[in-house]
């Protein structure tokens, strides 16, 4: 098993090295003269060309791509443009919030997801079977930004409830949550529901009848353990994808986060932040990756099987 | 084989029992009025061609049949008296696996993947037998090795054994409370030739020393041989022929039991070519009138299509439904 | 007798030949999807004749009405430079359409023939290909959509470019899957054997076998490159405002949530409409074309 885990984490490094080249070309290709940006527009040719030459702009790209892949893992993002912190400082400033909004959404994802698509599964072709099918799909089609706002106008607009936007207590983080977990939530239901119907036509679930178990024995321990397999799965993909969707989310409720760092950075042309944004999104979210396939062994003891042998 | 009294230590009668499921907007026929009855201990051996309602019997004792789609449509299972139809599922989860067990045909499917054998057994003991989980994990212990299994291997997933093992394992949780009747429901069928001997050996070993009830499922005339005391015949959701061992082996009246003898080999006989029964099975959905087998009998005469003939009964342990027995066992006597 | 019984049964259960016609009929059973394909279909006429049906041009303003709540005269009311929010709904179809099929045909395209090429050749090519693949993957395709769209300058073309790159990898795995699933058959053997050449049989023998799969996720790509335009539009690095995109539109109406909510609630509605009529549809598809995934 640690043998796995560790294999695992060896095979992260390319994938990483790949997004870091795919970043370095991408911000290569992006338009503007970073000495420029810095200096601003009134700037004197001679000092961009000296600022140039400072921050090795002028080395040969494999030079400069070393230089960046060398910084990324020393964990140095390099510094900001607009106010000359250490991009990585700015990130882990950013980062709590993102995490906190992420789990939150994850959370209300999984509370509503995973029951509602186990009655679902249980009382298939039932009203609330058809509501919930429906209610999934509408979910599943609603942009985070648009589900934001519209939150907004009838809790902290119309009722006044909740404030509109920012971060601080719970109260702030409600909506934002409700917002960005609703898209993962009709996955889960979804999933849940197909995965759980799948299983109750296997024939360990007829033996576990035909051993005079309640129902509700059956549905939460015999069929449930084996429909949360391939979730678990998706609970993986879902996190990364939130972590792209907060972007959204968070910009509209002007939540401090990694999104919203990154939008802010792109507009003010900021490279490195952006740079570094990207980067770190994509670590965690492989990184969760992973973390969703170890839990998977433990679920799961024929996989667990296999990667023992 | 010595008569028994049918009253006095009769444990299931099922009465002119009838099942229609719905699939695919069609209303499928399954069960058409079938009686029978177990004795305690007793093996009964339920023959019948794949889709002959078989299945469909086996699980409506155990009110497993699959709602809403399935449906009793009459008659009535009595069990130890008490009639299994209006039973609650409350009392239904007292019955099955404590007083009523299964064995299902296809072992590598049957248990559950993510719970070790020993909890499966012991969930079952825990259940019925009212203990803590450590209690039930020990006794569970105790049946694994009942059934020829360490009990060191109770800690392993299903996954970790061979599919004659994984039936064992069935067998064990089957047993594990020690119910008065055990349905096994073709249980060697998805097993290797070698493995299906040892099985259906344990079967029996352990059925006597237990004495359970048993109802055997299968299309193996060889293994009823083997292990039954009685056997029914089935078709097309109907029992055409019911006696013991003796009275199917030796005797067989119905031209369909006669037909299932026919298109098996027999070492005592040197036969160059096996005479199959000719034609399908009828669909459940749209049965003919009349008998069901009439279609394909050799020996169908007009009344044959029209009326559907009751059990009778050609000895006090023999009863066979066909309108024509009496002319047919007169013509095996001619011959 | 007999034979009236076995041929009332054989009637009962019919049993269509041709797949396609097998899925057809899956199709137009399922009413979900049919709901979904006349709710894409009206929107299809929509963007179509927007010229008829739009009562005014996307960009008139009038000053003289602001900020109008929806009357005979605006249907779904003006905006703050006195546009009629339903034109500019009706006009603002015709880009959410495009942007979202032609993205999609260019990663479908670009995927395909990515996914095609790993599945086919497979050894060395394909690792290399699959692992660059797995890293794009790794990047949240909305993050790297902006990153794209960043850099090309926000336009219509590369909007589309931006997306349809964005949901290639996925795109090319799929394809991938289903090369490698049939490229041992064979038939395909037998077409090397008569000595076709490689582009040859993959155009002509791999992929329309595995149009299913393609099919399915085109349908539902659209949708999501519908989603995903919106939202980069919305964020201000799409289209640019004057534009009658609804994500753009909805950042623009949001600075007027508190006295004009009908600028933020129809472009919202109109989107959420015509990605879940995708949706609907392409779930459709999918059970009636993999009669597998049903049950």
């Amino acid at each position: 098993m640690l043998k796995f885990i560790g294999k695992r984490i060896l095979m992260l490094i390319p994938v990483l090295i790949g997004v870091s080249l795919i970043v370095f070309t991408l911000m290569q290709l992006s338009p503007g003269d970073p000495a420029q940006i810095i200096l601003g527009a009134q700037a004197a040719p001679e000092d961009i060309a000296n600022l140039r030459q400072e921050m090795g702009l002028n080395d040969p790209l494999p030079v400069q791509f070393f230089r960046f892949l060398l910084g990324i893992f020393t964990l140095d993002f390099g510094t900001s443009y607009k106010d000359g912190l250490p991009v990585l400082d700015k990130l882990l400033e950013a980062l709590p919030y993102t995490a906190e909004l992420t789990f939150a959404a994850i959370l209300v994802a999984l509370l509503i997801g995973i029951p509602v698509g186990i009655i679902s599964a249980t009382k298939q072709y039932s009203i609330f079977d058809r509501i919930a099918t429906v209610g999934a799909l509408i979910g599943f089609s609603t942009p985070n930004f648009w589900l934001s706002i519209m939150l907004i106008l009838v809790f902290s607009v119309n009722l006044q409830w909740l404030p509109v936007s920012g971060a601080g207590g719970i109260e702030y983080l409600i909506l934002p949550a409700i917002a960005l977990g609703t898209q993962s939530a009709a996955v889960f239901t979804r999933m849940t529901r197909s995965s759980m119907l799948e299983v109750l036509h296997q024939d360990y679930i007829r033996t576990a009848r035909a051993k005079g178990l309640s129902d509700r024995v059956v549905i939460l321990k015999h069929a449930l353990k084996n429909a949360l397999i391939p979730v678990i799965t998706v609970v993986g993909l879902q996190i990364g994808l939130l972590f792209g969707g907060a972007i959204l989310t968070e910009t509209v409720f002007a939540w401090p986060g990694v999104g919203r760092l990154m939008i802010d950075s792109i507009r003010a042309k900021d490279t490195p932040v952006v740079q570094g944004g990207v980067i770190f999104t994509a670590s965690i979210f492989v990184f969760v990756n992973l973390l969703v396939d170890i839990l998977y062994a433990y679920v799961d003891p024929r996989v667990k099987a296999q990667y023992k042998s | 084989m010595e008569k028994t009294d049918i009253q006095e230590n009769n444990l299931l009668q099922i009465e002119d029992l009838h099942i229609h499921y719905m699939s695919e907007g069609r209303e499928i026929h399954a069960v058409n009025g079938v009686t029978l009855h177990v004795n305690e201990g007793e093996t009964i051996g339920l023959v019948g061609e794949t889709g002959a309602g078989k299945t469909t019997l086996a699980l409506s004792i155990m009110k497993l049949i699959q709602k809403p789609a399935g449906r009793y449509a009459g008659g009535r299972i009595l069990f130890g008296g008490e009639d299994l139809l209006s039973a609650s599922e409350n009392r239904m989860h007292h019955i099955r696996g404590n007083q009523i067990a299964m064995i299902f045909q296809d072992p590598m499917t049957s248990l559950n993947p993510v719970y070790t054998v020993g909890d499966q057994i012991a969930e079952v003991i825990a259940l019925h037998g009212h203990m803590h989980a450590k209690q039930a994990l020990e006794r569970a212990g105790d049946t694994l090795e009942m059934v020829g299994i360490p009990r060191e291997r109770a800690n392993e997933y299903p996954h970790q054994f061979s599919g004659g093992m994984k039936q064992r394992v069935c067998i064990a949780m089957a047993l594990a409370a020690n119910p008065q009747l055990i349905i096994a429901d073709e249980p060697t069928t998805a097993l290797d030739v070698t493995i299906q001997a040892q099985v259906l050996d344990l079967m029996g070993k352990l059925k006597r020393e237990l004495n359970t009830a048993m109802i055997l499922i299968t299309h193996d005339l060889g293994i009823v041989s083997e292990v039954c005391d009685k056997v029914a015949i089935m078709y097309a959701g109907r029992i055409l022929e019911f006696g013991t061992l003796e009275d199917i082996y030796l005797h067989p009246t119905h031209p369909y039991t006669l037909g299932l003898f026919n298109s098996i080999p027999k070492l005592d006989q040197k036969i160059s070519r096996l005479t199959p029964i000719k034609g399908l099975m009828p669909d459940p959905a749209n049965l003919p009138e009349g008998c069901a087998f009439a279609p394909r009998c050799d020996y169908a005469c007009p009344a044959c299509t029209k009326t559907c003939p009751p059990g009778e009964a050609i000895s006090p342990t023999h009863t066979v439904a066909c309108l024509r027995h009496r002319e047919l066992a007169s013509e095996a006597g001619r011959n | 007798m007999l034979h009236s019984s076995t041929a009332a049964g054989a009637e009962a259960r019919p049993k269509a030949k041709n797949p396609l016609l097998d899925a057809w009929h899956g199709l137009l059973k399922n009413r979900m999807a049919v709901v979904g394909a006349a709710v894409l279909l009206f929107f299809i006429l929509i963007a179509l004749f927007a010229e008829q049906i739009a009562p005014y041009p996307a960009d008139e303003q009038n000053w003289e009405h602001i900020l109008e709540a929806p009357s005979a005269a605006y249907p779904l009311g003006t905006d703050s430079y006195g546009r009629c929010v339903f034109s500019r709904i009706v006009y603002g179809s015709r880009i959410s359409l495009l942007v979202g099929f032609i993205a999609v045909a260019f990663s479908a395209i670009g995927g395909g023939i990515i996914g095609a090429c790993a599945g086919y050749f497979r050894g060395p090519l394909d690792n290399v290909l699959m692992r660059l693949m797995d890293v794009l993957l790794a990047i949240p395709s909305i993050l790297l959509a902006i990153a794209i769209v960043n850099i090309l300058g926000p336009s219509l073309f590369n909007v589309m470019v931006a997306v349809g790159l964005s949901s290639m990898p996925s795109f090319a795995r799929i394809v991938r899957a289903a090369v490698l699933s049939i490229r041992d058959s064979e038939f395909i053997e037998s077409a090397v054997a008569i000595g076709d050449s490689t582009p040859a049989i993959i155009l002509h023998n791999i992929l329309p076998n595995c149009m299913a799969p393609i099919i399915v996720q085109a349908t539902l790509g659209v949708a999501s490159a519908i989603l995903s335009a919106a939202s980069l539009s919305f964020l201000g690095l799409g289209l640019q405002p004057p534009s009658p995109e609804w994500g753009a539109m909805l950042s623009e109406g949001r600075a007027y949530i508190y006295n004009a909510p009908w600028l933020t609630i129809c472009p919202g509605v109109s989107i959420v409409l015509i990605v879940l009529s995708l949706n609907l549809f392409g779930d459709g598809l999918r059970d009636a074309l993999d009669p597998k995934l049903k049950q």
